[in-house]
This record gives structure tokens, C-alpha cells and sequence, in this order.
């Protein structure tokens, strides 16, 4: 559904800061793209949504598919109310009312944000600004989600009904590509995972392989196989 | 300590700086090069040449004391920035010797600003206060130097006032004695030169001592730091943009006013108009970018009113055309190009869409009302007629002729 062929980007012309990042996500799948601070998740992530400068290569989105992207800072619209923001995100995907009010009034109940619909969301704490954005990326049910740093400042119950939503995204057959630090959740939710490092692509593969690539036994975590691959390149 | 106070200093004047050189690039395209600043600066100049040689009525009927109030009014475009941040009180607020520097640093900064600004703004007034009332070069040098202590004076006392006086109805009483005295004043400092060295002696020590008080002396920081931070937000709210650490002041916390159940605006509910109708409330809701578009239309009515007896009117009636639907155009860039905004795609015939019916329907109002009123004083009521409709027709053609060609999108979305 998505192929990403990066050769080259940076946020200078000359100094590229990631190299040779090549994936492919399918229809279905939840791939976690992991790393270090400053591997290059966030560069990645900006060059397929097109907001780097400075990039050499080819994202591929097939025809028709839509693509949605949530940041990991919590960006809103400092005087449009959390409905007109819903509304406006709506008008984008040029959703009928009738399919994207419902969506939306289920999504605000699930988050808690039930009641807030005309309050000015710069005013809410940074957890329910990112639970808004969740609400307005997923009310659209794209086929793509690019979602930055997901569990960042979300509460428990958040994070559960966050996770569950994935889980539903998945499968209805939408492709997810997160971006986390958060490992234990990573390994639970994804099916494969693009481990960077210093922005080169350090292994692509599910959990089994990473065990096997890292001569780790069965049943070592995602987090330990992620710090022993890290450790092999720095030896 | 003084050498790092210093570095700090000019680190965040450039800073300053650099900031407002952003802000400016946004809206001081080419276009409005050509277009408004430089034949406005001709205008301008032959207007001023025109009016030495034959002083408007208006100008010679406000007599003395109406001039000493425009001079008053120019007080008020005068601020002092102390260089305080926010982010200081973090770090520096209880280093109250290097914030009082840094402070100082800034009050001689300002007011050496300032004293530059009141003279440019002097001169200009000086050639028509020497024609009309007769005063010499040395009453001239005398009345200019009275201007500067007022000016000094006064913007350093409102300064200090906002700082430690709580109280509105004490801040306006004292500032509004200090203006009501320099008036009073002015034509007797020029007649009695003992009068004039005893006001120019007693506001140089009123000066040095609330320019001493004025510098951070380790209390009411916050608030320094915010007003710091409002002035260096002034100019960019003006140009619309969201930029938080440069001093933008988001909304206040209170519920909104306006179409509080966040209702559409327009009864056809198209993707157009529900774009177009989360410009208008994202504007009409943001007071810092609403008022300066009342201040300028009120600006340029004033100058329509002043211009009009001339032929020059037209030229300045046009390029009020031209300066209302480029500011609203620049209004619906802004709000388009905004980061949430771009979190999603939309359609380029959309967004045309929108982009010229915002610039259709918030320029026209302004557009009827300031051809209503060039054409009374060039006509009378037929005039109000005629000039009204072409105002309005004028903006709709800028709007095919030089709206239809501005970009839209970054990459435009296959339809």
C-alpha cells in the first residue's frame, strides 16, 4: 500500500541525515519504526509526509488511498473549537455529515472528550490535545496512519482504548506505521519493525528474526534484542 | 558579570531583530514593493511638498493646541523593552544583578530608539509648525527638546505605572496629568526660557530616577517578562502568523463568543464554505489580528479624507483598494499555511474557492464603506453612489486579475 524508497534526506542539501531507508507497508499491518533519539524516526516520517526539503527517492501511496498523520506535538488551531476542528478535518476527506458525526460523537466518548465539543482545545491539557488529534485522524478511517510517538502523554484508559483502535484500524484493513519509544507496547501491537540507528536502517523483520539476528533464545524482549543489536554496532 | 549581561543583550536584540526581518518577509512581497511602498513613498513626499507650499484648511484650524495634541499622540508609538523572557524564570530571575543589567541595557536601548523616532517624526511636523505659527530655528531647537522630554517621560512613566501601579484609574489619572501639563505648557516654555530650563531640569531627574526604578530590581518579573514578550508578539500577530515563542498571546480561557455552538456561518455548507467559515471565526475570534485591520482602514480613511480635495485622493482611494484585499488575501495565507492545517490534503479548486470568496466577502464591507465616503467628498451623494460601486467591483476584479494566480498548495492534490 505504501513503498518508501529514501536514498538520501536531510534538512540541509548537502548533509543527508538519513541513508537508505527501504519499506514497504501492506494492507493490514502495524510496523514499528524504532530507534534511538536522533536515529531518524521523525526525519522518516516527515519525508513520507512530504514536509522534508531535501529528499532523494520515491514514496509510493497507491492510487485512491488516503493518508493520515498524527504528530507527536499536538498541533490544533488556536481558535476553532474541538467540533470545528473535527468539522474541518471531516471537509478535508470530503466525508458526508451523516457518516462523520456519528464517528465523531463515538470517538469523543471513547476519550473522554465528551462535553468539550465547543471548547477551544489550546486550552486543554497536552494528553487531551493528543487524544483530539486521534479523534480527528481516525474519525477520517484512512487507509494509512502515520502516527508519531502515539502513547506520549496519554492516560491509561487512553492508551487502552488507543491500542484497541489500532487493533480495529488493523483490521479493516488499514496500513499503521508508529513510530514509539515505548518498546513494551511496540512489541505487543506491531508485526514487524524498522530498527534505525543514526539514520541507516539497522534491521527489518518481525520479532523471530530479530531474536535470531541478534542470537537472542525465544522469548527475549523486543527492547533487549533492540539494546543488543545497538551494542553489536557500536563493537 | 557587565560582559555577560552585555552578550545577553545584544544576543536577544538580534534575536529581536532577526525575528521581525521573519515576520516582515511574509508580507513584504514584491507585489507590494512595487504596488503600495514605493509609489507610496512618492506619493507621500509630493503630498508632503504640496502641502508645505499650500497648508490644508484643517491643519491651520486645529491652531496651537490641536497641533500640540498630535504631538501628544505620537507619545503613545513609543514602548520600552526591558529583554526580559519568559524562560528567564527559569534560570536568571534570581540573578536580579544580571537581569538589572540586562534591563538597563534595555531602557538606553529604547530610548535611544525612541529619541530617534521623535525626532524623525519632528522634523517631519517642524516645517509646518514654523509656517504657521512663526517660530524661529532656536524656538524650533527649544520646542523639539520639550518634545523629547515629553516623549521620554511619558512612555518611561506609562512603562513603570504598568509595572507597579495596579490600579487603571491611578495608571490613566497620572498619565493623563502628565499630557494634560506638557499641553499646557508648550507656549509658555517657548515664551519664558526660565520656564523651559526649569521643565527640561525637572523631567531629565524625573527621568533618571524612574528609569532607575524601572530596572529589574527583583520583584513583579512575570509581569515584566510578559509585557516584554507582548511587544515582541506585536508585529507578528499583525502579520498573522502562530508563532508562539516569539510572544504570541493565545486566546483567553474564557467561552468563546461567537457562534459558541460552533455552528456554520453560511447556510450552503460546501467544503469551500466550511474552509471559508473556519477563516472567519479563526479571525473574527483573534482580536490582535482583527484590530489592526480596523486600525488600518480607519488609518486610510483618514487619509482619503485629508487627500480628497487633491487628485492625488484617487491615486491613495486605488491603492486603499489594492492594501484591503492584498491584507485579506495575506489573512487567508496565513490561516491556510497554518501547521494543523496542513496536517491534512485538500483540493487546489477548493482552496482557489475559498481563498477568493474570503477575499470577496471580508473585503467588500470595507471596500463599499471607503468608497462611499471618497466618493461624498468628491461628489456628494452621487458620488457616494458611483465610487461605492466601483470600490467594490475593483476588489472583485483584483480578486480574477491578481487573488486567481496566488499559490494555494504546496503540491497540488490530483482531482
Amino acid at each position: 500500500m505504501l513503498q518508501v524508497h529514501i536514498d538520501s534526506a536531510g534538512y540541509q542539501q548537502k548533509e543527508p541525515y538519513l541513508q537508505n531507508i527501504h519499506f514497504t507497508i501492506c494492507p493490514g499491518e502495524i510496523v514499528g519504526l524504532i530507534g534511538a533519539n536522533g536515529a531518524g524516526k521523525s526525519t522518516t516520517i516527515k519525508s513520507i509526509i512530504g514536509t522534508m526539503e531535501h529528499v532523494h527517492g520515491n514514496i509510493e501511496l497507491e492510487k485512491d488511498k488516503q493518508l493520515a498523520y498524527i504528530p507527536e506535538e499536538p498541533i490544533l488551531y488556536d481558535r476553532l473549537t474541538l467540533w470545528e476542528h473535527l468539522r474541518l478535518a471531516a471537509t478535508s476527506y470530503e466525508m458526508p455529515q451523516t457518516i462523520w458525526e456519528p464517528r465523531a460523537k463515538d470517538l469523543l466518548k471513547k476519550f473522554s472528550l465528551t462535553g468539550k465539543e465547543h471548547e477551544l482545545p489550546i486550552h486543554f491539557s497536552k494528553g487531551m490535545r493528543q487524544k483530539t488529534l486521534i479523534c480527528l485522524s481516525f474519525m477520517t478511517e484512512a487507509d494509512i496512519y502515520i502516527i508519531d510517538e502515539p502513547f506520549i502523554g496519554l492516560d491509561p484508559i487512553a492508551t487502552k482504548h488507543l491500542i484497541n483502535l489500532l487493533y480495529q484500524e488493523k483490521e479493516r484493513g488499514a496500513a499503521l506505521l508508529m513510530s514509539t519509544h515505548v518498546l513494551d507496547s511496540a512489541e505487543k501491537l506491531c508485526d514487524r519493525f524498522i530498527l534505525l540507528n543514526e539514520g541507516n536502517t539497522i534491521f527489518q523483520g518481525d520479532l523471530l528474526e530479530l531474536q535470531k539476528e541478534t542470537n537472542q533464545s525465544a522469548g527475549t524482549s523486543l527492547l533487549d534484542c533492540f539494546y543488543e543489536l545497538l551494542e553489536e554496532g557500536v563493537s | 558579570m557587565n560582559g555577560t549581561a552585555r552578550t545577553l543583550f545584544l544576543k536577544r536584540l538580534q534575536s529581536d531583530y532577526k525575528n521581525l526581518w521573519e515576520a516582515s518577509k511574509l508580507i513584504l512581497d514584491w507585489t507590494l514593493f512595487i504596488y503600495i511602498l514605493i509609489p507610496g513613498i512618492a506619493i507621500g513626499a509630493f503630498f508632503y511638498m504640496e502641502w508645505l507650499q499650500d497648508i490644508p484648511f484643517l491643519l491651520n484650524f486645529i491652531g496651537w493646541y490641536g497641533w500640540m495634541m498630535i504631538l501628544v499622540i505620537s507619545f503613545f508609538f513609543h514602548h520600552i523593552k526591558l529583554f526580559t523572557y519568559l524562560a528567564d524564570q527559569l534560570f536568571l530571575s534570581r540573578n536580579i544583578p544580571l537581569l538589572r543589567r540586562i534591563s538597563q541595557y534595555g531602557i538606553v536601548y529604547s530610548t535611544s530608539m525612541m529619541l530617534l523616532t521623535a525626532t524623525l517624526f519632528f522634523i517631519i511636523a517642524a516645517p509646518f509648525l514654523s509656517k504657521l505659527f512663526s517660530l524661529s530655528l532656536l524656538s524650533l531647537g527649544y520646542l523639539w527638546l520639550y518634545y523629547l522630554s515629553g516623549v521620554c517621560l511619558l512612555t518611561l512613566w506609562k512603562k513603570y505605572a504598568q509595572i507597579h501601579i495596579s490600579s487603571f484609574i491611578i495608571r490613566s489619572i497620572s498619565i493623563i496629568l502628565i499630557l494634560i501639563l506638557w499641553i499646557s505648557l508648550s507656549q509658555g516654555i517657548l515664551l519664558h526660557l526660565p520656564l523651559w530650563i526649569m521643565w527640561i531640569t525637572l523631567s531629565v531627574i524625573a527621568i533618571t530616577f524612574v528609569s532607575d526604578k524601572l530596572a529589574y530590581h527583583g520583584t513583579h518579573f512575570l509581569k515584566i517578562a510578559e509585557m516584554d514578550e507582548q511587544t515582541r508578539g506585536k508585529w507578528v500577530n499583525l502579520l498573522f502568523t502562530n508563532v508562539r515563542q516569539q510572544g504570541y498571546k493565545p486566546p483567553s480561557a474564557k467561552p468563546i463568543r461567537l457562534w459558541k455552538e460552533s455552528q456554520v456561518m453560511f447556510q450552503k455548507q460546501s467544503s469551500e464554505m466550511i474552509f471559508t467559515d473556519a477563516y472567519f471565526k479563526s479571525f473574527f475570534r483573534n482580536l490582535p489580528v482583527l484590530m489592526p485591520l480596523v486600525q488600518l482602514t480607519g488609518l486610510l480613511i483618514a487619509v482619503l479624507i485629508v487627500s480628497a480635495p487633491h487628485w492625488t485622493g484617487y491615486l491613495f482611494w486605488l491603492a486603499s483598494i489594492y492594501i484591503i484585499v492584498d491584507i485579506t488575501k495575506t489573512g487567508w495565507l496565513g490561516f491556510r499555511f497554518n501547521s494543523f492545517i496542513e496536517l491534512f490534503p485538500w483540493k487546489e479548486s477548493m482552496l482557489r474557492g475559498s481563498l477568493e470568496t474570503s477575499v470577496r466577502r471580508l473585503s467588500s464591507p470595507i471596500l463599499f464603506v471607503i468608497g462611499l465616503l471618497f466618493g461624498y467628498l468628491k461628489f456628494g451623494l452621487f458620488g457616494m453612489l458611483i465610487f461605492s460601486i466601483i470600490s467594490v467591483l475593483s476588489g472583485i476584479g483584483l480578486v480574477y486579475w491578481h487573488i486567481r494566480y496566488v499559490p494555494v498548495n504546496h503540491v497540488s492534490i490530483e482531482e
